[in-house]
């Protein structure tokens, strides 16, 4: 049999890989300086833009002095916090309304009109009823993500084939052992997918409760940069979030990835 | 029906059986009348038209839903085999078949043997670790009733179970399906639609009407077959015409 590291396919997609890989590279290089140039030489406000070069400074000087780390925890914390509470209780009231089916019909029109509107608008009264702090930020980050949850893991789950349910109920099978051994391992791939989705869902509310009212977080550090006009440090959180936000979906994704390749 | 008042051979009968159905449109009747027996180690062939309550038939018979009016008699444990096999595409096939033990509690030793066993009389012990979706619509038949055998049922469902495979693998998996009812002694009951399977495959065939289904007629296939009977070989049988014809006409009066 021939290597894997001869065939002229795979040499073609590594290639091809790398390729792609180098001209993002670039992109994002070129990006950068054309940035910090075009701020050095007074093409843009660097007062109002911010640079490349100043932003790294802002980083390293948050980490030594600045308790970044402390901010990146906290944040981080209340993210998968809400994330985990809002998937789960999506989840348990998504199992609940396909248990019931008078249930389902009852809550539809709720569901519906709650899901329409921006959970945004509901974070100030959530903070006041949860408190401020860890606890009302993640509340508010749980509600953003659990509409949604409940509705697209409910809809999930009324896909299944009738026939697979009939075949399990050809061997006699409880409500509960159709849950265990159909609905919910049939739907491992839709589940990971919400997940995903609500990683950007609970930032959202992190980032939102944090601009309410906070003390610690990332969301803390732009809204008070914005506040003493130091872009600098807008910039800064700006661009930490989004390496972080990006770690925890790739985080996921390779969890995903695993359990693709293990059932083979 | 009390078991007395019918032969001790008998596994399953229905008399009189009628379903109606409640829709916003009103009642839609699919089952008028419906009677017949079936002795221990028969293949029984339900045919007729699509959408004349053939599958609603089973249904009742698996007590998936129960009869309008009239009475089914069952001695035994039912199998259910569908038209598309159902194999969890998340589970090893050893792990598919264990579904049912696992389902009715049963997930032991001697019926975990069982299955094994029966996985290496029909060939099939070299697979177990794969997943479905690496092995043949022929196969994967087998595999789900080698499932459905699993809680060693005495009556056998099958509703048009070779339906979605091809041709050719249609001819050879209904030979083997036929060969496992036989060799497990299995008394069994085919729904299908193709006249050709019925007669290859059934000791006796009820053919049923447009909805709603009556009985039209009752057929006790004899064919002329050197050796042993198999499908494919009954399809070379001098009075396969004759059935055919018969149950054509029947059909499409």
């Amino acid at each position: 049999m021939m290597e894997p590291k001869d065939n002229p396919y795979l040499i073609h997609l590594r290639k091809e890989k790398r390729k792609i890989v180098s001209i993002q590279l670039i992109l994002l290089v070129s990006l950068l300086i054309a940035w910090e140039l075009s701020a050095k030489y007074g093409l843009i406000n660097a007062f109002l833009f911010s640079r490349p070069s100043r932003i790294y400074q802002m980083f390293w000087q948050y980490l030594w002095h600045g308790k970044l780390l402390t901010h990146i925890g906290v944040s981080v914390l209340e993210t998968v916090l809400g994330l985990v509470l809002g998937t789960l209780l999506g989840l348990i009231i998504a199992i609940i309304l396909w248990w019931n089916d008078t249930i389902a019909k009852i809550l539809d029109p709720f569901l519906v009109v709650l899901n329409a509107l921006p959970k945004t608008a509901l974070a100030p009264i959530l903070i006041i009823w949860a408190g401020t702090g860890i606890k009302g930020i993640t509340v508010v980050a749980m509600s953003i993500s659990l509409v949604l949850t409940i509705l697209s893991a409910f809809n999930y789950f009324q896909q299944i084939e009738e026939d697979k349910i009939k075949m399990l109920k050809s061997f006699k099978a409880t409500k509960w052992q159709i849950l265990t051994k159909l609905i919910l391992p049939s739907n491992f791939p839709n589940l990971v997918s919400i997940v995903k989705i609500n990683i950007g869902m609970s930032w959202v509310g992190v980032i939102v409760g944090e601009f309410i009212v906070s003390r610690y977080g990332i969301g803390y550090l732009i809204v008070y940069g914005s506040q003493v006009f130091l872009m600098d440090l807008v910039m800064m959180g700006v661009i930490v979030l989004a390496f972080i936000a990006f770690f925890m979906y790739a985080g996921v994704a390779a969890v995903e990835k695993k359990f693709k390749s293990k059932r083979g | 029906m009390k078991k007395g008042l019918i032969d001790l051979e008998t596994v399953l009968a229905l008399k009189n059986v009628c379903k109606n159905f409640y829709t916003e449109l009103g009642e839609l009747k699919v089952l008028n009348n419906i009677s017949f027996e079936v002795k221990k180690g028969e293949i029984i062939a339900l045919i007729g038209p699509s959408g004349s309550g053939k599958t609603t038939l089973l249904n009742i018979l698996a007590k998936i839903i129960p009869p309008t009016s009239g009475e089914v008699y069952l001695d035994g444990e039912i199998g259910y085999m569908f038209q598309r096999d159902h194999l969890l595409e998340w589970r090893t096939i050893w792990k598919n078949l264990l579904i049912g033990l696992e389902i009715t509690g049963q997930n032991d030793e001697i019926h975990q043997e069982r299955i094994k066993e029966m996985l290496r009389k029909y060939g099939l012990d070299g697979f177990t670790r794969n997943f479905p979706h690496e092995l043949s619509g022929g196969m994967r038949q087998r595999i789900a009733l080698i499932r459905t055998l699993s809680i060693e049922p005495k009556i056998l469902l099958l509703d048009e179970p070779f339906s979605s495979l091809d041709y050719q693998t249609r001819l050879m998996v209904s030979d083997d399906i036929y060969h496992m009812i036989k060799t497990e002694k299995l008394t069994a009951i085919l729904v299908t639609h193709d006249i050709s399977e019925a007669i290859s495959m059934a000791d006796r065939i009820v053919v049923l009407s447009e909805r709603p289904a009556e009985i039209i007629n009752i057929h006790d296939i004899k064919l002329t077959i050197n050796g042993p009977k198999t499908p494919l070989k009954a399809r070379t049988a001098d009075e396969f015409r004759q059935y055919f014809d018969q149950i054509w006409k029947e059909l499409h009066k």
